[in-house]
C-alpha cells in the first residue's frame, strides 16, 4: 500500500507539471493579443506599446514561460493582466462559491440516487422500479441549463421563492442569503447528476444481487436486507465510487455553465471572462486549480478504492 | 423491455433525423425572413410561435435539428476513429509509453471541452459547424481512446493471442483479425453513448455562445436567445428543449438496445 | 481681450431635469442597490477599466474639475473660477475651498497637476488622453491656482477635462483602492459580483439624498431583470431588449423612464479597400438597408434611426436621415452605375454579442435582395481589437459607438475604418480652436454633412437608454452619457 501511494503520488505531482505546460503552449496558440483588453476604441501606438509591455506580449514566448515557471515555484499563480491584482486571492474567493456549490449539489445528488437506485434494482420488476429506470433516463438527456431555465422562470420570477440569481454582497458574512443564493444552481446540478448516479448503482446493485456470495449468504439463511447490507453494499460500492469520483470532477467543470444562468461569480465566469480578454495568468491560473482538483478527486478516489476492496491491494490490477 | 427500448430509440432518433433531411429541401418558412410579429403565441401559422425577430420558430428549431445531428455524427465519427487508434497503439506501446499515454489521456479528460472549444474557434478564425465537431470530437477522442486500451489489453491477454504472437503473427494482423473484432460492439455502443453527450456539449457551448453562429442556429444558442423572454414566449425555451431531449433521449435508448442486442459488455466505469 | 470666468457655480442644479416626482418620504440613510452589466475591470480609469468604472466613480468617488451633466452640458466642480489668456493658450483654474480626499488629505493645485499628467503620462491608456495632447504644461503656481498651458488653442478643453479624475498625489496605484474627493467613498469590491459604496461624512458640497449604494454586476441580461424583478435590485442602469419590458409594464410597483444615449450601431466599411473606397458603392448601400425596419427589429418602437455619426446630444447635431433614405430600386442602379450589376461578395466582421448577430443576419437578408452576398463571421470583442481595430485587417464590420462628441474619428485618416478626406480632416483640427462655441458647432456640423453626403459609414440607429426602477427610487440619471450614473439625488422612499 506504501509503495502504491507513493507511486500515485509520483504521478499526480509529474501530471500536474505536464497540465501546466500544456495550457501554457496552448493558451499561447490563441490568436489575439492580451494587450487588446487593456484598450479602448481611440487607443495610439503608444498607448497600445506600452500595454503589450506591460503584459510581458512582446517579449518572446520562452521568456514568458520561464517567468511563468519561476513563478509558479513560488506558489504565486501572477497578477491578472487585466485588473492588475494577484490571481491566487480571486481565486479562493470564487471557491468559496463554486466548491460549496459543487460538492452541496454532489450530495444531494448522492441523497436521491443511491436510494432510488437500490430501489430501482431491488424492484426492477415492479411498475415503480420501471418507472424510477425510465425518468433516469430522461434526467440524462436533459441539459443542465434547461432545468436552471426553468427554475429561474417558475420559481424565482413567477413564484418570486427564491432569488433568481447573483450573490450577496457580503458572501458568507451573510450566511442565509448566500444560502438561499445557492439553492436553485445546487438543484439544478443535482437534478441531471443524480440520474447519471442512479443508473450506475441500480446496475452495480443488480451485478451484486446475481453475485454468488449474496446467494451463499441467503442460503445460510440470512435475511435479504441483511445480506445486501453486509455483503452487497461493500461490494457494490467499489466500481461507484471510481465513478463518484468522475462525476464530482465533471461537475467541477461543468459549473460554468450553470454559474453562467444563474449570474454566480463562481470560478466558471472567472474562467469565461479570462478567455474573451486574453488574460492569460488569470485562465492558468483558474485551469491549474481545477486540475490539480480534478486530479486529487481521481486520487482520493483511487485510494479510496484499495481500501475497500482487499483484491487491489496485493495486484495492480492486470486492467488498469 | 430492451426490444422496446429499442424500438421507442429508432423511433425518436428516426423522427429526428426526418425533420433534419426534410430541411436539406423545405422550411416552412425562409429563416431569416420576418414572417409575423415578434413573440407571437403559438398559432397554425406560426405552430410555434414566432421568436424575437418575427422569425418562425418552428423553422428555427427544425434547422436545430440538421445542426445537432451534424455535430452528433461529425464528432461520433472523429472521437471513434481517433480515440480507437490512440487506444490500440498504446495497448501495444512499450510499458512506459503506455503509461505516460494513459496519464495524458487522463489529463485531457480533466481538460474542459469548453477551453479546447476556444481554442478551436480562435485558431479557425471564428466559430463554425466545424470548430463544435472539431472540439467536441477530440474531447471525445480521449474518453474513447482510455476505453479501446483497455479492452485491447484485455484481449491480449487472451492464451491464443500470445500463442499467435509466438508464431510470428504481426501485430497489425493482430489488430485487424482478433482486436477489432472483438471489441467493436463495445466501441460502438460507447461511441452512441458519446453521441448524446456530443448533443448536449454543442448545445452547451452554444449556449455560452461559442457555437454554430447564425442564421443556422443550434437548439443552444436558440435557448440562450430565448432565456430572456421566456416569461413572455415560455415556447422559445420549451420547444427546443424538448427537441433536444426527445433526440438525445432516442440515441441513449438505441444504445442501450444496442448493447443488449450485440450483448457488448460496456463497463459502467469505462463507458464514460 | 479677457473672458470673464464663464460661469457661476452650479452644483445640484441639474436637479430639475431629473425624472421622477419628489416622494412625499425619503429615507436619507438608504442604501440604494443598482443592477448593471457593466463590471469594472480595475479600479484606474487609466488603467484600461471599462465603461463600469465611470458608472460607479465619475462623479460618485472621484469629481473633475467639471462635469458633464446628465444633459450634456459642462459645467464647474472643482474649478471655482476658469479664465483663458486672450490668445487662448493659457488657461487658469482657481479651486474650490474646504475641499477634502477621502484619507483626510486637503486638495491643493498639486493634486490637480499630479492628476492631468497622470491622464497624459506614457503609460496611461486612457480612451481621452490623445484629445488632452495639446496641453504642453501643467503648473501649480500657488495652494489654489492651476496653470494649463496649451501648444494649440482648444475649444473643448473645459469639456476633456470632464474626463479627468482629481487623484490625491499620494494615494499611488489606484487600480484596487481610491483616494478621491466626491460624495462617495469605496467601501468593497468583490470581482465578478458586486461594488459597495457609502456616503462620505466630510464631503464639502451638499451631502447626498442617500446613504450609499451597492452595484450588484451581472453577465446575462436576463439575470439582471430577474433581479429587479424579484426585489434584488432597485435600478438597473440599462435595458437590453424591448421584450424585457414587458415585465415591468402594466404595473405600479416599476418606473420606465427612456433616455438619449450615444450609443450608435453602425456597419464600418474599410475605407481603404475595393469596393469599399468607391463613394457610390457606399451610399448604394445605405440606401439598401431599411433601418426602420432593423430599429424595430431590435429595439421594437424605441431608441431613432441615424442619418450620420452625431447623436443629438451632441451640439452639433443634424436630421440627415434624408440623405440616403431607403430606395433598394436606387442601390440596384447605383451599384450598376459604379461597375457592380451583378453585385459583390464581402465579409462582415461580426461581434459575438447582442444585437450585433441579428443584425447581422438582417443585413445578410436585405443586402441579397440588391445582389450583395454578406459572409457572417462571428468574433469575440478580444479579436474585434487585434483583427478589425488594431491590424485593420477586414472588409467590414459591425460595432457599437459608445462616446460621446466622437464625430472626432472621422479626422483621423489613421483611424480603423479609414475614412480619409483632407476636408472633413481640416475642418475637425479647425473647429477645435475655434473662438466661440457658435463656430466650433457650425464647422463639425459642416463636417458631419460631408461624411453623410459620402456615406463614410453604413450607420443604423441610437440605441435608447431605458433605466428602470423600482417606484420606491427616484433622482437617477436619464441620458447615461459616457455611462455615467450619478448616485447623490437618488431618493428612496422610507
Amino acid at each position: 500500500m506504501a509503495r502504491y501511494l507513493l507511486r500515485r503520488t509520483i504521478v499526480l505531482a509529474l501530471s500536474l507539471v505536464v497540465a501546466g505546460l500544456v495550457l501554457f503552449v496552448l493558451l499561447r496558440l490563441l490568436p489575439g493579443d492580451p494587450a487588446a483588453a487593456l484598450l479602448s476604441v481611440g487607443a495610439d501606438e503608444a498607448q497600445i506599446a506600452a500595454a503589450r509591455e506591460q503584459v510581458g506580449s512582446d517579449q518572446p514566448i520562452w521568456v514568458q514561460f520561464g517567468r511563468f515557471l519561476s513563478d509558479l515555484a513560488r506558489f504565486d499563480l501572477g497578477v491578472s493582466f487585466v485588473s492588475n491584482q494577484p490571481v491566487l486571492p480571486e481565486i479562493m474567493e470564487r471557491l468559496a462559491i463554486t466548491l460549496p456549490l459543487t460538492v452541496a449539489a454532489f450530495l444531494l445528488a448522492i441523497a436521491i440516487a443511491v436510494p432510488l437506485g437500490i430501489l430501482a434494482a431491488v424492484r426492477a420488476d415492479r411498475w415503480y422500479g420501471v418507472a424510477i429506470s425510465g425518468l433516469s433516463q430522461l434526467g440524462l438527456a436533459i441539459p443542465v441549463f434547461w432545468i436552471g431555465i426553468l427554475l429561474v422562470w417558475l420559481v424565482a420570477v413567477e413564484w418570486r421563492l427564491l432569488p433568481a440569481s447573483g450573490f450577496p454582497m457580503r458572501g458568507w458574512a451573510d450566511p442565509v442569503a448566500a444560502g438561499q443564493s445557492l439553492i436553485l444552481p445546487i438543484i439544478t446540478i443535482a437534478v441531471v447528476m443524480s440520474a447519471s448516479l442512479l443508473r450506475y448503482v441500480r446496475s452495480a446493485t443488480l451485478d451484486v444481487l446475481d453475485a454468488d456470495y449474496l446467494r451463499n449468504a441467503r442460503a445460510l439463511g440470512e435475511s435479504f436486507p441483511r445480506a445486501l447490507i453486509r455483503h452487497g453494499i461493500r461490494n457494490g460500492a467499489v466500481p461507484v465510487i471510481s465513478i463518484l469520483g468522475i462525476e464530482l470532477a465533471s461537475t467541477l467543470l461543468g459549473a460554468v455553465v450553470v454559474e453562467r444562468v444563474f449570474s454566480l461569480p463562481g470560478l466558471g465566469s472567472m474562467l469565461l471572462l479570462g478567455i474573451e480578454q486574453r488574460d492569460y495568468p488569470s485562465v492558468q491560473g483558474v485551469l491549474l486549480i481545477t486540475t490539480l482538483l480534478v486530479l486529487l478527486i481521481g486520487f482520493a478516489a483511487d485510494i479510496l478504492q484499495r481500501m475497500i476492496d482487499p483484491r487491489l491491494r496485493d495486484n495492480r490490477g492486470s486492467a488498469r | 423491455m430492451s426490444r422496446g427500448t429499442l424500438w421507442v430509440g429508432l423511433l425518436l432518433v428516426g423522427l429526428n433525423a426526418g425533420v433534419a433531411l426534410l430541411t436539406l429541401f423545405w422550411l416552412p418558412y425562409d429563416p431569416t425572413a420576418m414572417a409575423g410579429g415578434r413573440l407571437q403565441p403559438p398559432s397554425w401559422a406560426h405552430p410555434f410561435g414566432t421568436d424575437r425577430l418575427g422569425q418562425d420558430y418552428l423553422t428555427k428549431v427544425m434547422i436545430g435539428a440538421r445542426i445537432a445531428l451534424s455535430v452528433g455524427i461529425g464528432a461520433a465519427a472523429l472521437g471513434g476513429l481517433i480515440g480507437t487508434c490512440l487506444g490500440v497503439l498504446a495497448a501495444f506501446a512499450r510499458r512506459s509509453a503506455d503509461d505516460g499515454l494513459a496519464a495524458t489521456l487522463d489529463i485531457l479528460i480533466a481538460f474542459p471541452t469548453l477551453l479546447l472549444a476556444m481554442l478551436v474557434v480562435a485558431a479557425s478564425e471564428g466559430a463554425s459547424l466545424g470548430t463544435a465537431i472539431l472540439a467536441i470530437g477530440l474531447a471525445m477522442s480521449a474518453i474513447i481512446a482510455r476505453l479501446v486500451r483497455i479492452l485491447t489489453k484485455r484481449v491480449l491477454a487472451q492464451d491464443y493471442i500470445t500463442a499467435a504472437r509466438c508464431s510470428g503473427l504481426g501485430w497489425g494482423r493482430i489488430v485487424v483479425s482478433h482486436v477489432l473484432p472483438n471489441i467493436l460492439p463495445t466501441v460502438l455502443v460507447a461511441v452512441a453513448l458519446q453521441f448524446g453527450l456530443a448533443v448536449i456539449a454543442e448545445a452547451s457551448l452554444s449556449f455560452l455562445g461559442l457555437g454554430t453562429p447564425p442564421p443556422n442556429a443550434s437548439w443552444g444558442q436558440l435557448l440562450q436567445q430565448a432565456q430572456s423572454t421566456v416569461f413572455r414566449a415560455p415556447m422559445g425555451v420549451i420547444a427546443p428543449g424538448l427537441a433536444l431531449i426527445s433526440l438525445v433521449l432516442g440515441i441513449n435508448f438505441l444504445a442501450d438496445g444496442l448493447r443488449d442486442l450485440l450483448d457488448a459488455e460496456v463497463d459502467l466505469e469505462e463507458a464514460r | 481681450m479677457k473672458f470673464a470666468p464663464q460661469f457661476a457655480l452650479a452644483i445640484g442644479a441639474a436637479l430639475a431635469a431629473f425624472a421622477s416626482p419628489a416622494l412625499a418620504q425619503s429615507d436619507p440613510d438608504a442604501i440604494i442597490r443598482i443592477g448593471s452589466l457593466y463590471e469594472p475591470q480595475n479600479l484606474d480609469n487609466t488603467a484600461g477599466a471599462g465603461q463600469g468604472i465611470n458608472e460607479a466613480f465619475n462623479d460618485n468617488v472621484y469629481e473633475g474639475l467639471f462635469r458633464l451633466t446628465d444633459e450634456g452640458d459642462v459645467e464647474p466642480v472643482l474649478a471655482a473660477d476658469h479664465s483663458i489668456s486672450e490668445d487662448g493658450l493659457t488657461h487658469r483654474f482657481t479651486l474650490q475651498d474646504g475641499v477634502s480626499f477621502h484619507s483626510g488629505d486637503p486638495l491643493t493645485a498639486e493634486d490637480v497637476k499630479y492628476s492631468i499628467e497622470r491622464v497624459m503620462a506614457e503609460e496611461s491608456r486612457s480612451s481621452r488622453k490623445s484629445s488632452l495632447s495639446t496641453i504642453e504644461s501643467v503648473e501649480a503656481p500657488d495652494e489654489r491656482t492651476v496653470v494649463v498651458t496649451l501648444a494649440k488653442k482648444s475649444i473643448s478643453l473645459p469639456y476633456n477635462l470632464t474626463y479627468v479624475w482629481i487623484v490625491n498625489d499620494a494615494a499611488g496605484d489606484i487600480s484596487a483602492s481610491e483616494d478621491g474627493t466626491g460624495p462617495y467613498t469605496l467601501v468593497d469590491w468583490r470581482r465578478g459580483s458586486a461594488l459597495s459604496l457609502e456616503r462620505f461624512e466630510d464631503y464639502w458640497g451638499d451631502a447626498p439624498a442617500n446613504g450609499g449604494a451597492v452595484f450588484n454586476y451581472f453577465t446575462e441580461a436576463a439575470a439582471l431583470d430577474n433581479a429587479l424583478l424579484t426585489n434584488a435590485v432597485d435600478v438597473i442602469t440599462s435595458v437590453q431588449s424591448p421584450d424585457a419590458l414587458a415585465l415591468f409594464e402594466g404595473t405600479d410597483e416599476f418606473t420606465i423612464s427612456e433616455g438619449n444615449s450615444t450609443t450608435k450601431q453602425l456597419m464600418a466599411y474599410n475605407d481603404r479597400v475595393a469596393p469599399f473606397d468607391n463613394v457610390t458603392v457606399r451610399k448604394a448601400l445605405a440606401r439598401a438597408v431599411d433601418k426602420q425596419k432593423l430599429l424595430e427589429a431590435i429595439w421594437d418602437d424605441r431608441g431613432m434611426v441615424l442619418g450620420s455619426f452625431v447623436p443629438p446630444t451632441d451640439p452639433w447635431y443634424e436630421d440627415l436621415t434624408g440623405v440616403d433614405p431607403y430606395d433598394p430600386e436606387a442601390a440596384r442602379e447605383m451599384l450598376a452605375e459604379a461597375g457592380y450589376p451583378d453585385g459583390f461578395e464581402f465579409t462582415l466582421e461580426t461581434p459575438n454579442y447582442d444585437p450585433h448577430p441579428i443584425t447581422a443576419e438582417f443585413l445578410k437578408s436585405e443586402l441579397a435582395k440588391v445582389g450583395v452576398t454578406v459572409n457572417i463571421n462571428i468574433i469575440t470583442a478580444n479579436e474585434w481589437y487585434t483583427k478589425v481595430y488594431q491590424a485593420k485587417d477586414f472588409e467590414a464590420t459591425l460595432q457599437e459607438h459608445v462616446n460621446h462628441r466622437d464625430i472626432v474619428f472621422y479626422g483621423n485618416p489613421d483611424f480603423y475604418w479609414g475614412y480619409d478626406n483632407p476636408e472633413v480632416v481640416d475642418l475637425i483640427a479647425s473647429a477645435e480652436e475655434s473662438d466661440t462655441v457658435e463656430e466650433q458647432t457650425e464647422k463639425l456640423r459642416q463636417a458631419n454633412r460631408i461624411i453623410a453626403e459620402e456615406a463614410a459609414t453604413n450607420w443604423f440607429f441610437l440605441y435608447p437608454q431605458i433605466v428602470v426602477s423600482s417606484s420606491e427610487i427616484s433622482g437617477y440619471p436619464l441620458n447615461g452619457l459616457n455611462a455615467q450614473f450619478f448616485l447623490r439625488d437618488i431618493e428612496k422612499a422610507e
